[in-house]
């Protein structure tokens, strides 16, 4: 986070000010919606969480003590809300709006299908580890800051992502035979 | 240390989260066992796989927008709701404050005055009801107010016009 963060949250802490909690949301947008679709792994859903952190963001500034802590404070309103929509919807549905997306940014069929099955892979995983894995290789958290943001033990963070990863490698292998056949 | 150890070691391995015995004992391991070097190199490429396809996402352009307008509307609601929450707690001390008076002895007073008030103004109307039962008394008392109120107009029109224009 550079100085320039430092001030913008600053004077929305200490003002209110709403133009720099704008270009707060601009600078923060898609480090929060990364982490709102890795859980929900659905654009539509994605961008209501998106809105409503930092709506959330926006009424409890002041009770953020350090400054420097924002990213992480920003991914702990994310991932709790994504969670909890989760829990309310019951459905973690991959929109095929989605898929389609993903294979049109793409090149080549065979880079195509690896996308599609890093998807599928991801959907077959729980909410709460997909959250982990989200937080450690988009974001790159360390262990203490996973465990913090979820509110669980870091035996939980190291379990989940280890279980995550073997969970994912298993689809990979189920449904284009793994990394190593050019996947 | 066996393959179902450094297995499940692995992914802290990966992300740099083993204390330095334990770094050292997965290092070893690796060295003479490929298929937990090929586990861990499937690990790093679905992390830069990830990683990939989550730096291709971006949020819509006009979240700020929204997010902007959604703030404005709920600190307007928020406003109102104070307002209404001020209003009640008003209102409620308002007649806390009319019930304390009323069962004051000053109060109680005032409820003696307004009581013999509310007898008077009954008396008032009886009578005046009464009077109001005989057609001759109406008249009378109808021409004699008419009457009251013309002197009274005069008077008043010559005192307004003395005060405009001033005598020689």
């Amino acid at each position: 986070m550079d100085e320039k963060d430092l001030t913008l949250i600053r004077t929305a802490k200490e003002s209110g000010s709403q133009e720099a909690f704008t270009l707060l949301v601009r600078a923060y947008k898609d480090f929060v919606f990364r982490i709102a679709f890795g859980i929900l792994r659905n654009r539509m859903d994605a961008e209501d969480v998106v809105q409503e952190s930092f709506l959330k963001a926006y009424f409890s500034l002041r009770k953020l003590e350090d400054d420097n802590a924002f990213p992480s404070w920003m991914a702990t309103i994310t991932t709790r809300l994504a969670l909890n929509f989760i829990k309310k919807r019951k459905r973690t549905d991959l929109s095929s709006i989605d898929v389609e997306e993903i294979q049109a940014k793409q090149n080549g069929i065979d880079e195509a299908n690896r996308k599609m099955f890093l998807d599928q892979a991801m959907s077959s995983l729980g909410p709460e580890l997909r959250a982990a894995l989200v937080l450690r290789e988009v974001q790159g958290f360390d262990y203490q800051e996973i465990a913090d943001i979820l509110g669980v033990p870091i035996g939980t963070v190291r379990s989940r992502l280890h279980a995550a990863r073997v969970q994912m490698r298993k689809v990979f292998q189920k449904e284009g035979g793994g990394f190593n056949n050019g996947l | 240390m066996d393959c179902e150890i450094v297995e499940e070691m692995l992914s802290a391995y990966l992300d740099e989260e083993l204390s330095v015995e334990e770094r050292e004992a997965v290092q070893n391991h690796l060295a003479f066992c490929p298929d937990c070097a090929a586990l861990l190199g499937e690990f790093k490429e679905m992390s830069s796989l990830i990683y990939d396809e989550f730096m291709l996402l971006s949020a819509p352009p006009e979240t700020d927008a929204i997010v902007m307008e959604k703030i404005v509307a709920a600190q307007e609601m928020r406003q109102n709701k104070k307002l209404k929450v001020a209003g009640s707690i008003g209102g409620v001390l308002l007649l806390g404050s009319i019930a304390a008076i009323l069962l004051s002895p000053v109060g109680l007073a005032l409820i003696s005055i307004i009581r013999l008030f509310v007898r008077l103004a009954s008396n008032l109307f009886s009578l005046l009801w009464y009077f109001l039962g005989d057609q001759s008394l109406l008249t009378a008392g109808v021409i004699c107010a008419g009457a009251a109120i013309t002197v009274f107009s005069v008077f008043a029109i010559r005192k307004m016009m003395q005060t405009i224009v001033p005598g020689p």
